[in-house]
């Protein structure tokens, strides 16, 4: 199957897209993915500058982190400074991540301060999450040193996580996540643009839920870089961080939520709710951790995006071979998110871009193909207005009518004017009425005794229509009731001095019904062959344009005469 | 009381069958002819079998095979058709066949007369190919190629056709009537034989001024003095 090549070029494709992007070190971390030349990390609660010094012995000291604090505490860290870093001869420095106030000792010595450290919540202020510290030239030699961080952080207490000191060359570590940050804001903007499409279709013009989805999925990924990426270039005050990854993780829940209603919705699954509900409710347990209760929140993320990308995966492939449209699309959008895990946030940017793209793609598809329907509407229209016309030029109506119109001029000119004025009103009014899709009924009354009267002037026989219960607000497609009639006189066989048309109209609740009665001669024995000629093509064609898949249309012989009838559903009018 | 010739009408617009009548007694008197006017079809076709007509004024709705049916149907009698139509891009076709005229609609006098005196002077049809001729035997109608007719022995009402294969058919219209109708390459030979002029091998005189056709595929053929010079100008 071609499909499943493609698939694999997709995936190729976007891991290639992923492995280069690594290699070239572009990643959204501070410094490089090398080492990060510290080691030996520990805590102490408790309170005393002699723990700054680089040969104080802290062997009795924590090796774990992850205590819950209520004090002044200090945590201690070796760093080795590379040759390789002085080498260049620049400013180094330390990139500290960390939810607490402090103030930093480099072997010893106090060379930076974060925020104000505190005995309790008001008397300390409150520090940044990220910060930068130069150690100076006189300091920074090859080596080993000791960085020491006299801490509290009462304004987000009982958690101490997430601590992460750096070493590198200052500027390259306050340069390169920016950098980063600055492309990925590119992508941001797009899929903003993307969502305003998306929002602009819903309202504008196709009003499908699956675009209002679509549009609000990319608004969440746009949020959602907006938020990971924010720490890059607006340091917070710490105890953000959390709420910042809370945000993160509800914007990512949104996103798995928006996934599944778009590929629902897109593909119109049957018994959505069935699929909706445990999908929630595994998205939910995952949230609160039942599902791997050692997950962290990077763990947390990644495990939700894999359900949505996975469900979604499914639903579309189920959708594919049910042959349903746009879903191969699609599938080759979704197929390389179900990689998410190897490199979490690079192949979810990728996966969710390359999603992007193939619903524009199948978008643009599918806008095709609307348009083209309607330009078959339109020229099956233009179609019936031109076989309407057509009909008396046909050669039987039209040269029949000149010639007994001749033998009027020359036997009874003042007869002959009268034809010729009845004439005039039939081409009048098939002008008038041939283009528009509804006429009022009284105007096709118009036209067929202006028809009757013409055949009457030919034939030099009486042909009359009488009506009944015609209500003057009712509408009716042009030249049904012409035809019929036309149909009525050409296959009457027999002699006869009058022929009476009936159209009677009546309307309830459920319908509204058109019946003409036309009269059949006993001699009419081919009456039965009448049903698939043109003119019953063309009653049909303009019912169906204007009243799709609303009409029935009948007519057979009944009690001696040919009756039609005519039915429209009258329920739910706009 | 000179004998009244019948000329039949059929068509079913009341004031278009008035018209042909009207304008035809204009054209040929009222005094020996003698006007039926049906509407339908089948009408007509029974009062052809219980009388004897001597024109047909037919208007057909040429548009289907129907129509083209019943006309092959009335060119194997014994008297001429002239359609009358409104479908004039059929009257190539309707030539074919062998209709003696074809008048489209809408007409005025000049050109019904123009068909009329080609049946009243027995002129030939208008300059057009003719490639059948439509029989009737035993009930069953069909259209012999005039390419297979080699040639026709007048005999009295009818015409023997003689075909290549040694096949024969009879035809209902006179040697006259057929004249009128076939191609300028079948020549009246004799008072009762036509020939196709290249079915003619040689013409073998005898003495006392009797002259003979003789056939490639066929019979020798007597040649009438009167026709001999023109025919001998024809073969050269």
């Amino acid at each position: 199957m071609k499909i499943i090549f493609q698939q694999i070029g997709i995936i190729g494709f976007i891991g290639s897209l992923a492995w280069l992007i690594q290699w070239a070190g572009m990643s959204p971390h501070m410094g490089t993915a090398e080492e990060s030349y510290t080691y030996d990390r520990c805590l102490h609660f408790g309170d005393s500058l002699q723990w700054a010094h680089p040969e104080y012995p802290d062997h009795h000291w924590h090796g774990r982190l992850y205590w819950d604090t209520n004090a002044v505490f200090w945590i201690r860290e070796k760093v080795s400074l590379p040759q390789k870093l002085l080498k260049e001869q620049r400013t180094i420095g330390l990139a500290v991540e960390y939810l607490a106030s402090y103030e930093l000792y480099w072997d010893g010595q106090l060379i930076g301060v974060n925020g104000q450290i505190g005995n309790d919540k008001s008397s300390e202020v409150e520090g940044q999450y990220l910060q930068f510290f130069p150690i100076p030239d006189s300091l920074s030699e090859e080596g080993e040193h000791v960085v020491a961080l006299r801490s509290s952080n009462f304004h987000l207490p009982n958690k101490i996580r997430h601590f992460s000191v750096r070493l590198g060359l200052l500027t390259k570590q306050i340069k390169s996540p920016l950098i980063f940050t600055a492309f990925i804001h590119i992508l941001a903007g797009i899929f903003l643009i993307v969502a305003i499409y998306y929002l602009v279709i819903y309202f504008v013009s196709l009003r499908e839920l699956h675009s209002l989805f679509f549009g609000l999925l990319c608004i969440v990924f746009f949020a959602l870089i907006l938020a990971e990426y924010v720490k890059f270039y607006y340091w917070y005050p710490y105890s953000f961080h959390y709420t910042r990854l809370a945000i993160i993780e509800y914007l990512t829940i949104v996103f798995a939520i928006l996934l599944l209603l778009f590929v629902l919705f897109r593909f119109e699954v049957p018994s959505k709710m069935a699929i909706a509900i445990p999908f929630i409710a595994l998205i939910f347990l995952t949230k609160v951790n039942v599902l791997y209760p050692y997950g962290g929140h990077d763990t947390r993320l990644r495990m939700i995006a894999m359900i949505a990308f996975f469900t979604a995966f499914t639903i579309t492939l189920w959708a594919y071979f049910d042959k349903r449209g746009g879903a191969r699309a699609i599938l080759l959008g979704l197929t390389p998110s179900l990689f998410i895990i190897i490199y979490y946030d690079l192949m979810l940017f990728l996966s969710f871009s390359n999603l992007v793209l193939f619903n524009l793609y199948a978008l643009s598809k599918q806008q095709n193909r609307i348009r083209q329907q309607k330009q078959e509407a339109l020229l099956r229209s233009l179609r019936l207005e031109g076989e309407l016309l057509k009909k008396n030029l046909q050669p039987h109506y039209l040269m029949n009518t000149l010639t007994s119109l001749i033998e009027w001029i020359e036997k009874d000119p003042r007869g002959a004017a009268q034809f010729v004025e009845a004439l005039a009103t039939e081409f009048k009014i098939l002008n008038r009425i041939s283009g528009r899709h509804l006429i009022p009924i009284e105007q096709e009354v118009a036209l067929c005794q202006s028809h009757l009267r013409i055949m009457t002037f030919r034939k030099g026989k009486s042909y009359r229509l009488k009506t009944a219960g015609l209500a003057e607000a009712e509408t009716i497609p042009p030249a049904i009731i012409h035809t019929l009639i036309e149909n009525g006189i050409t296959h009457y066989k027999g002699p006869f001095q009058e022929l009476i048309f009936y159209l009677s109209f009546n309307t309830n609740s459920f319908y509204k019904e058109y019946q003409l009665v036309a009269p059949l001669s006993p001699l009419n024995k081919e009456a039965l062959k009448w049903t698939e000629g043109t003119g019953f093509k063309y009653i049909k064609a303009r019912l169906e344009e204007t009243y799709p898949g609303k009409w029935t249309f009948v007519s057979k012989p009944e009690n001696g005469d040919w009756v039609s009838t005519l039915q429209i559903d009258n329920r739910d009018n706009d | 009381m000179t004998k009244q010739s019948t000329i039949l009408i059929v068509e079913d617009e009341g004031t278009i069958a008035e018209r042909i009548r009207r304008l035809s007694i204009g054209i040929l008197g009222s005094k020996s002819y003698h006007f039926i006017i049906k509407e339908q079809l089948d009408e007509a076709f029974y009062y052809i079998q219980k009388n004897k007509i001597d024109l047909l004024l037919l208007d057909l709705n040429l548009n289907g095979e129907d129509g083209f049916n019943i006309l092959k149907k009335a060119l194997a009698y014994d008297f001429h058709t002239i359609v009358i139509s409104a479908y004039d891009d059929q009257a190539i076709r309707a030539y074919e066949y062998g209709v003696l005229d074809f008048v489209a609609k809408p007409f005025g006098k000049d050109r019904l007369q123009l068909a009329l005196h080609r049946w009243l002077n027995q002129q030939p049809k208008a300059n057009q190919a003719i490639k059948y001729l439509s029989v009737t035997s035993k009930g069953v109608n069909r259209m012999v190629a005039i390419e297979a007719i080699i040639y026709i022995k007048g005999a009295g009402a009818y015409s023997e056709v003689f075909l290549q294969n040694n096949k024969k058919v009879l035809h209902s219209k006179s040697l006259e009537k057929l004249q009128q109708l076939l191609p300028t390459t079948f020549e009246r030979i004799h008072k009762s034989y036509i020939v196709e002029i290249k079915n003619i091998q040689r013409i073998l005189i005898y003495p006392g001024g009797r002259y003979e056709a003789e056939l490639i595929d066929g019979p020798a053929l007597p040649v009438s003095r009167s026709r001999y010079k023109g025919l001998k100008g024809r073969m050269i």
